[in-house]
């Protein structure tokens, strides 16, 4: 059984730490102490190193292949977990533990974005996502039952990459005008280029199989600049997972966004004309880059008639996503009133005018 | 004396036998540039009147210049008498230009704007293909069609088809999906981003070549549609008119 875990220990109660979003420090629930995250620096020494070997354990062969099996430090419960949880829970005596092996070595985050909101502001985000929402079903709120509200750091890779392009355009300016016998059009083509480099950093991919990259990318922005050298302090009392998606096969989603935007921003500046037409464009990615973070995110999971709702809020902005059901007799009961009344309108109107 | 009164008696009887000969006789069409099909383009004046006493005529002139619609008035006065009441199109090929004219009694409505627009809208479409023959005989047909709803007590462009009632359901409804789209919208927000602009560096975006070339230059030019309707006193009658180039 590998026993790579770490738990953060009170030094006044033995009771085990967890990161305070509101104070952004570690705080013992039981106690109330509260430590600088700064001051548990010393405790990460040993992640620079290659993570350690699986060692051999009770569980037999091929049982363990998509998990790992910890030993809880503080009641020796045996902890099994996801190949990629980086931290968790022990299931027994609902300490929070860190498994320090998925973060070190090659594994080991650049960055963290620390939690900024709490548990309870995403349940009340939640509240707030479904009122005002007039085609959601009447019994939803009320019937749904929120089954799970967690506290995940999601890693993604961050990419920064300097584009450069050269894109032409056809454009076009149009002239009207008119005399006493004719209304005349004038059109003038004209060949527009442009080239040069515009440059991009921090933009995120999912690097997690487990949460949707859709999702993830709805809750965007996160502020960067508020990001943390990587701790595991950080992920005291929170889920983790390393990345399963490696940077490569998160490459292409960068390069398609910042293409996308480069053509964009170069478009932008083809002014003055009525039409513009992007005619060819060579957009290359140069100086690319890779860093690796882990972003604060809770999601929050319901249940309703047997089906499963996910939300997400951004643990740092509060942004709150996550599609909700569509009652179909309210929205053909709207569709029957405003079709009804824009029917009524539009007789009314040409009434008025086959009278004038 | 008597044979002068004798000779004036003459002279007045024959006025009053020819006066109904020459209006029950006077042309429908005329054409001095010889072009059209006369016979065919009478064929469909006549009938458009419908057999009734509203005059329904043409006539094409090759005279460019001039006063169209001056010219217009002059040949239905001379033809038919100021107080008679009919609809005239009176077409210049040369200049390119032509009058619809109406003389009818001041509260009739059979040819209200919205109906002379109507038949103008079909001339014009034939004019402009330089389909003359097709101007006069779409000409006849709406009138013709005019004068039916005129026979059936109703008036073109006032009151409402029933058609417009499914049509009103059918636009309401298609409309009404807009705003129902929108609040389908609202409940869903789980959406891939498009850009990457929020992660642009300020200031990076550098242009090292901003071009733009002149390649042609292209006009076009369609006529005016002139539209200038004129009402004024002829005789007896009110006269409408319209008209314009093509």
């Amino acid at each position: 059984m590998a026993d790579n875990l770490m738990e953060y220990k009170c030094p006044h109660c033995g009771g085990v730490l967890e990161f305070d979003s509101a104070s952004q420090k570690m705080k013992c629930p039981y106690c109330d102490s509260a430590f600088d995250v700064e001051e548990l620096k010393g405790r990460d020494q040993g992640l620079d190193q290659a993570p350690p070997a699986e060692q051999p354990g009770a569980w037999a062969q091929g049982e363990t292949d998509h998990m790992g099996v910890y030993t809880c430090k503080s009641c020796g419960g045996e902890i099994v977990a996801d190949k990629t949880t980086g931290a968790t829970h022990c299931p027994f005596c609902g300490n929070p533990v860190v498994l320090t092996g998925q973060f070190s070595g090659d594994l080991k985050p650049d960055l963290v974005l620390p939690f900024q909101v709490d548990k309870n502001a995403a349940v009340r985000g939640l509240k707030q996502h479904m009122s005002g929402k007039k085609l959601l079903p009447r019994l939803f709120s009320k019937d749904s039952h929120l089954q799970e509200v967690k506290g995940v750091y999601v890693p993604v890779w961050l990419f920064d990459a300097q584009v450069e392009a050269d894109l032409r355009y056809k454009a076009t300016k149009t002239k009207n005008w008119s005399d006493n016998q004719y209304h005349y059009t004038e059109t003038e083509e004209y060949q527009a280029a442009r080239a040069g480099t515009v440059a991009y950093e921090n933009l995120p991919v999912d690097g997690s199989s487990k949460v949707p990259a859709d999702m993830l990318e709805a809750l965007e922005p996160f502020d960067v600049a508020k990001a943390k050298p990587f701790q595991t302090a950080y992920l005291s009392g929170y889920l983790a997972d390393r990345y399963d998606l490696t940077a490569e096969a998160a490459k292409p989603r960068a390069e398609e966004r910042m293409r996308r935007s480069a053509e964009d921003a170069f478009r932008s500046t083809v002014e003055g004309f009525s039409t513009v037409e992007t005619q060819s464009a060579r957009i290359q990615l140069q100086d690319s880059r890779v860093r690796y973070a882990l972003y604060p995110v809770w999601l929050l999971h319901t249940r309703w008639k047997d089906k499963d709702y996910q939300f997400a809020m951004n643990g740092q902005s509060g942004k709150f996503v996550g599609d909700l059901p569509v009652d179909k007799s309210l929205l053909w009961k709207y569709r029957a009133i405003y079709g009804g009344i824009i029917a009524a309108v539009i007789y009314g109107v040409a009434f008025l005018v086959s009278h004038l | 004396m008597k044979r002068s009164c004798t000779a004036l008696l003459v002279l007045l009887l024959a006025g009053l036998l020819i006066l109904p000969v020459f209006a029950q006789t006077a042309p429908v069409f005329a054409d001095d540039t010889g072009t059209l099909d006369a016979a065919a383009a009478a064929e469909a004046l006549t009938r458009a009147a419908r057999g009734g006493d509203f005059t329904v005529a043409a006539a094409v002139t090759g005279n460019a210049g001039g006063d169209v619609q001056a010219a217009a008035e002059s040949w239905f006065d001379l033809t038919y008498g100021p107080n008679t009441r009919g609809i005239l199109l009176y077409l210049d090929v040369n200049a390119r230009e032509y009058r619809i004219l109406v003389r009818d009694d001041p509260e009739a409505e059979t040819f209200n704007p919205k109906a002379l627009r109507y038949v103008q809208k079909a001339v014009e479409a034939r004019l402009r293909q330089n389909d003359f023959q097709g101007g006069v005989e779409a000409f006849a047909e709406k009138v013709g069609e005019l004068l039916d709803l005129k026979a059936q007590g109703k008036v073109y462009g006032k009151g409402l088809s029933l058609l417009w009632i499914p049509g009103a359901l059918l636009g309401g409804f298609l409309l009404g999906g807009l705003p129902v789209g929108g609040m389908k919208r609202e409940n869903r927000s789980v959406r891939k981003q498009q850009s990457a602009v929020d992660y642009l560096v300020p200031g990076s975006v550098i242009l090292s070549r901003s071009t733009q070339q002149f390649v042609n230059r292209k006009q076009d030019r369609r006529p005016v549609s002139q539209n200038n309707t004129s009402v004024t006193k002829a005789g007896s009658n009110q006269q409408t008119s319209v008209g314009g180039k093509f």
